[in-house]
């Protein structure tokens, strides 16, 4: 569904991502996982067409996609959870969801609100809100209700547990691991490795912008001392 | 009192004009960051197409409907021919690239038009009065009130109640995450600048109506107090623009016509000028406090 070959990304003189390809199938989740600093959101943002990268291709869907803005990105069906969250803190929580809901029909959208809020509860009793009032977990369900207005079809999550309390994260993983068995395929970027693998079907490692290493659910266990040593489980 | 009154009266129909180019700056530094010191330029492309219309003898409704049309579209063209190719560039870049547009713009007028201010017709009633209560009112000062408040109106709803209005204010606060969210960029700015031209255009529109002429300088002239009215209100803050446009009218008049004795009304732009100084030592975000700044 998606196939990254190659890719190489640059702020200014600094090589952020070197040679990168990785692929993600339908109905997948894959998960990326590395320290800081490793070029994760870098990824995340040459995918979805914020940055252009420096070398390689992106295809989704069987299409070259490298050059296209992120709105066109979304169009076809390919939405991102940013890095931390970046949820609109003006506007109120139903007007974060109307925008990200721009791309579908006004029907659609009102329809949608109803659905997401039905997911995520605390977001319809705080719907009036400025969002920029929400907790950080309330935040995070907002920044994922955000991308599920569009129905995507590959959905890209950076960070999703980032700053939550572990019931909330537990929250999260349960909600992508349904997202998966409705048919959602997703690219998750996590630090809580150990979580992110629990629901992942396949991994990536990341370190200082290479790629290092790919495992299949069977190999995760192999990981687990790597995970003591700089990713901190 | 009723003198005060009447002075304030006069200064919310002088900020009305300044409200209105402070807003457009506003809407345009939050999705840009972008200073547009060609902002005025939109004013004076209105103000020749009324000076030319007039020799048709338009009637001078009509003409308030060409300064409007003849502003927005320069705003729209500004955007697309001046900035779109340096969208991606640094900020200091779009700021010269609006200041080589607002030289290019007086330039051209000058060179080609005039430079000395060409008049044209001004309707009758901008010299009646209207009493209310013991205060005598101009017409004039009540009609711009009046269309000022139905413009900012009409711009809260644009603003809150349509989904190019919520782009904007996303874009406002976070482009690439609206752009995430699916706003196409080249959309929600060319409709920043559309609208922006368009709050210009209204305010060109009072303005010619009591000035009857044309001059290369009035693009400029009017955007310095605008520039001014918007970072006063906190540059960027859609309602701090529309409370400095109006704050600074208010100040110049009571300064010009009360506070200071008829021997010094000279200074009086040297005493705004000074309690902006004063605001600024107190509050550096201006009138309204960024709620992000807050959160800091």
């Amino acid at each position: 569904m998606l196939a990254v070959e190659g890719l190489t990304a640059r702020y200014g003189a600094i090589t952020a991502l070197r040679d990168v390809s990785l692929h993600v199938d339908e109905g997948e989740i894959v998960c990326l996982i590395g320290p800081n600093g490793a070029g994760k959101t870098t990824l995340m943002s040459s995918v979805t067409g914020l940055l252009r990268p420096a070398a390689g291709t992106v295809s989704y869907r069987g299409e070259d996609v490298t050059r296209l803005p992120p709105d066109e990105l979304l169009r076809r069906g390919l939405a991102l959870v940013p890095e931390r969250r970046r949820i609109f803190a003006d506007l109120t929580v139903e007007e974060n969801l109307l925008v990200a809901g721009i791309t579908v029909s006004s029907g659609d959208r009102r329809r949608r609100i109803t659905e997401v809020m039905e997911i995520f509860p605390v977001l319809g009793e705080k719907r009036a809100l400025p969002a920029g009032y929400l907790s950080g977990g309330q935040a995070q369900q907002l920044a994922v209700a955000r991308a599920l207005m569009t129905r995507p079809r590959l959905i890209l999550m950076d960070e999703p547990s980032l700053g939550l309390a572990p019931a909330l994260v537990k929250v999260i993983f349960q909600l992508v691991a349904r997202l998966r068995d409705d048919g959602t395929t997703m690219l998750v970027v996590e630090q809580n490795a150990r979580k992110a693998l629990d629901v992942a079907d396949r991994a990536y490692m990341l370190r200082t912008g290479r790629l290092v290493d790919e495992a299949s659910q069977e190999d995760f266990a192999r990981w687990s001392d790597l995970f003591e040593s700089y990713v901190g489980g | 009192m009723i003198e005060v009154a009447q002075q304030v009266v006069d200064g919310l129909g002088q900020g009305s004009a300044y409200a209105l180019l402070a807003l457009g700056l506003a809407l345009i530094f939050g999705v840009m960051h972008l200073v547009n010191f060609a902002h005025g330029e939109p004013v004076t492309v209105a103000a020749y197409a009324v000076f030319g219309l007039a020799l048709l003898g338009l009637p001078w409704w009509a003409l308030a409907l060409v300064a409007v049309g003849a502003a927005t579209l320069t705003s729209i063209a500004i955007e697309a021919v001046g900035f779109r190719r340096v969208r991606q560039a640094d900020d200091f870049t779009l700021l010269l690239t609006s200041f080589g547009i607002a030289v290019l713009v007086r330039a051209a007028f000058s060179m080609w038009v005039s430079t000395t201010p060409r008049q044209f017709r001004r309707p009758d009633w901008i010299f009646d009065t209207v009493r209310l209560g013991p205060l005598a009112l101009e017409t004039y000062d009540v009609v711009v009130i009046g269309v000022t408040l139905v413009t900012l109106a009409g711009t809260w709803y644009l603003l809150r109640r349509t989904m190019f209005g919520l782009a904007l204010r996303a874009a406002a606060e976070d482009f690439d995450a609206a752009r995430l969210m699916g706003a196409r960029a080249d959309r929600v700015i060319s409709g920043a600048f559309a609208l922006a031209g368009l709050l210009a255009g209204i305010a060109a529109a009072l303005i010619l109506v009591r000035r009857g002429q044309a001059e290369p300088d009035m693009g400029l002239n009017i955007l310095l107090p605008g520039l001014l009215a918007a970072i006063i209100g906190g540059l960027g803050r859609l309602e701090g623009a529309v409370l400095g446009g109006f704050a600074l009218g208010v100040a110049e008049s009571l300064f010009r016509a009360w506070i200071l004795p008829n021997s010094l009304s000279g200074l009086t732009d040297a005493a705004v000028f000074g309690l902006i100084a004063l605001l600024f030592i107190f509050r550096p975000e201006g009138l309204l406090t960024s709620r992000k700044a807050e959160r800091v």
